[in-house]
């Protein structure tokens, strides 16, 4: 499943119409009167040729070329996410790196402002920085964080060594599996510390991801019972025991991309972004991508929503659990076309 | 960049708009953004900083601020051994995920196991990790079965090459149907330091396979200092401040937190967090809990300090950097290329210590109903208002793409 861009879409005569507004727009877009970046920050990757610090073109190919629009300037964060911790202070380790690319790009005080673009490890790697930096009192600006399949909260495919089979260099594990164990992962920092900046994920609930055949009903928590959701994992017990529902992308479970405070089983995303207070164990200032301003984890209320933006989003979308029917690498497709597709003022 | 006028924009984009002969439903169409946007990035800021970053409402939901040692287990399948030999030899081979899938050898059904643990991060050598594991067939999730122990390994931190750590000590019940494992760090020697891996390869009662389980916690055997259960309270501009005994060994960057429960209500009221440099100099660290906060949940009368818990940074430059690494963006580039040839796990705590705190009792009224202030909170919120001016612009919500 990819992004569908424009080459993508429909006849040349669209295409022309398309190419010629996006010219347009591209060429006249506005202005702010300040800088505005975005940081795309990666997750697990094995590249030997990969370079270290932040660039304007995908250099390691983490994010298989996607660019998002945007009337800034995209800065691909790259850092060593095969043999550093995603909290490492040592350069090029996670948090030495992502530090680096915010105090270059996201400082007010020279005029900058930043959108944040995260996947998966590096989503650990961004929210530790700003957990343990000094956000609240410094200038650094962040107006924004898209969260795609974010490991914040480890994975179970870590604690038990099964990650090595999953993307990166088949067969082999990189050191960074070591600190996306769930234990590792949930007490490198105060998860809850974002400091007022809101972490909006994208969080994969599907039944069909690789190796699908090992991991399915074996190691991500599961749950029966009434309200489940239906394009989560179906599981039974025994021969004829009730069908259990487990929701992952099939590499991280919802108690993480979902930015749960502790390691169960989740159908659903909440939100605790004011106004919503979600009770049943969200970390602060974490919701799903994107608001509605209406209902606060009803779902017999008649929400309003906002988002998605782009017909891909759309596609994905599960409303009622706030769930995107994604696996593990496509959501960074979903988040950074519904930056390049939502408003200028959300997303410039 | 080009620079233009607000009205221009709109101008401009409305005359796109119509140049292209766009008609997508949203174009044009004022979108409601709620706090998506950057004014409700402000809004949201603005009530964040009500109270201050260091000192903030704690309730019940907040499962891991009140647990903050442990991260709990959860309930996995066992997989052969020999399931996952045959897994390696399968992909070193070069097959595709479905080749394997059609080779591999899964059995119909897999005993699951658990390990309930008593914490997941041990600071000093005196703490103690205790799991118990419990193995249940597949189709009875709530009855265990009978497990031999055949091995026990710990594993050591990555960083120090994954060293084995020796056998684990444990014990199981008279049914076999749990066993307990219990380690302590033997001294402060840097191969117990870090992530370590409890492995536990056993046989399940019934079935020939062999099965490994494993567990994962964080090891700080060398602590950067302890905490002496000293403790001192007064007031402050309304606010109420607990200082902590420390003996602090190492100057380093820390992050010392702390709940307060209300103990008329019985609840958790308040979570503190400092960011600072400890110093063997200190003899108290001063925690802070914010008076607006008492007020605005109707605390009074006594409360209990717990949960004290320091965390440090392991960093391979001066904390003084950590703090602001803006004011040392310089010295941390020029770092870049002078990075330590060994590489150590990022964190050490203080000794863990189950030191608690009653304080006096205080009246509501006692407390000041200021909201935070200070000149730091005051810029970011300019920094946030003219980001949402420059973006709160009906034009500007318009999407990128019809």
């Amino acid at each position: 499943m990819n992004f569908r861009t424009p080459a993508s879409l429909g006849g040349t005569a669209i295409m022309r119409t398309i190419v010629c507004c996006l010219s347009i727009l591209l060429f006249s877009a506005p202005t702010f009167g300040r800088e505005i970046n975005v940081l795309l920050i990666h997750g697990r990757l094995h590249n030997t040729h990969e370079r270290y610090g932040h660039f304007t073109h995908d250099q390691a190919g983490a994010w298989n070329g996607l660019k998002p629009l945007t009337t800034g300037t995209v800065w691909y964060v790259q850092w060593d996410a095969w043999n550093h911790y995603f909290d490492d202070h040592s350069w090029p380790g996670g948090e030495a790196v992502v530090r680096d690319a915010i105090d270059a790009k996201c400082d007010a005080n020279k005029g900058q402002e930043c959108w944040i673009l995260c996947h998966s490890a590096g989503c650990a790697a961004f929210e530790d920085y700003l957990s343990n930096s000094d956000y609240a009192h410094n200038s650094i600006l962040i107006e924004h964080v898209m969260a795609a399949d974010s490991a914040a909260g480890g994975s179970e495919l870590a604690d038990n060594g099964l990650l090595r089979w999953i993307g990166g260099r088949t067969g082999q594990s990189g050191r960074l599996d070591n600190s996306l164990k769930t234990s590792y992962a949930r007490g490198a920092y105060n998860h809850n510390h974002m400091q007022g900046v809101v972490v909006r994920g994208v969080g994969g609930a599907t039944d069909n991801y690789p190796l699908h055949f090992l991991i399915a009903c074996n190691f991500f928590p599961s749950q029966t019972g009434g309200r489940l959701n239906s394009e989560c994992t179906p599981c039974i017990a025994g021969r004829f025991g009730p069908i259990y529902r487990e929701c992952s992308d099939g590499t991280v479970a919802l108690h993480s991309s979902g930015a749960h405070n502790r390691k169960a089983s989740f159908q659903d995303c909440n939100s605790r972004i004011p106004p919503h207070d979600d009770t049943k164990g969200t970390y602060a200032f974490h919701g799903w991508w994107i608001n509605d301003h209406v209902c606060n984890g009803d779902f017999s209320q008649g929400c309003s929503w906002n988002g998605p933006y782009s017909n891909n989003g759309r596609s994905l979308w599960n409303p009622p659990f706030k769930t995107y029917h994604v696996d593990h690498s496509d959501g960074k497709t979903v988040v950074v076309g519904e930056y390049t597709e939502a408003p200028f003022s959300l997303c410039p | 960049m080009l620079r233009i006028e607000k009205n221009t924009v709109s101008l401009l984009l409305t005359g796109i708009a119509l140049g292209c002969g766009v008609t997508g439903p949203a174009f044009g169409q004022v979108q409601n953004l709620d706090d998506a946007s950057a004014r409700g990035s402000l809004a949201i800021f603005a009530d964040f900083a009500k109270y201050p970053p260091e000192s903030r409402p704690l309730n019940s939901s907040n499962w891991d601020l009140l647990h903050p040692w442990l991260t709990e287990g959860s309930l996995m399948s066992l997989l052969p051994v020999a399931t996952v030999r045959q897994l390696e030899l399968l992909q070193n081979s070069g097959l595709s995920d479905d080749e394997i899938a059609q080779r591999v050898t899964m059995p119909s059904s897999l005993p699951r196991y658990q390990f309930d643990v008593n914490k997941t991060i041990l600071a000093g050598t005196q703490d103690t990790l205790r799991a118990k594991l419990t193995v249940t067939p597949a189709d009875e999730l709530n009855t265990p079965v009978r497990i031999h122990v055949v091995k026990t390994e710990l594993i050591g931190d990555d960083y120090f090459g994954s060293p084995s750590l020796g056998s684990v000590p444990f014990s199981c019940d008279s049914a076999n149907a749990t066993c307990t494992f219990e380690w302590t760090a033997p001294s402060a020697d840097k191969k117990y330091w870090g992530g370590l891996q409890l492995n536990v390869t056993l046989t399940v009662e019934g079935i020939e396979d062999e099965y490994l389980a494993q567990q994962s916690f964080y090891s700080s055997p060398m602590v950067a200092g302890k905490f002496t259960g000293s403790f001192n309270e007064h007031l402050e501009n309304g606010s109420l401040v607990i200082d902590v005994g420390v003996d602090v060994q190492k100057r380093m960057a820390c992050f010392v937190t702390g709940n307060l429960y209300s103990v008329d209500k019985a609840v958790p009221a308040v979570f503190v967090q400092r960011r600072m440099i400890v110093d063997p100099s200190m003899k108290f660290i001063s925690l802070t809990f914010f008076g607006k906060i008492f007020r605005d949940y109707g605390y009074s009368g006594a409360f209990r300090l717990q949960d004290l818990k320091a965390q440090c940074e392991n960093l391979p430059y001066p904390p003084e950097w950590f703090m602001d690494s803006l004011a040392h963006q310089a010295e941390l580039q020029a770092f870049q290329n002078k990075q330590p040839a060994t590489m150590e796990p990022p964190r050490i705590y203080f000794e863990y210590s189950e030191y608690s705190y009653l304080t006096h009792g205080y009246s509501n009224a006692s407390f000041s109903d200021e909201e935070w202030q200070s000149p730091t909170k005051t810029r970011k919120l300019e920094m946030l208002k003219k980001a949402a001016a420059d973006l709160d612009d009906p034009a500007l919500q318009v999407r990128k793409h019809p």
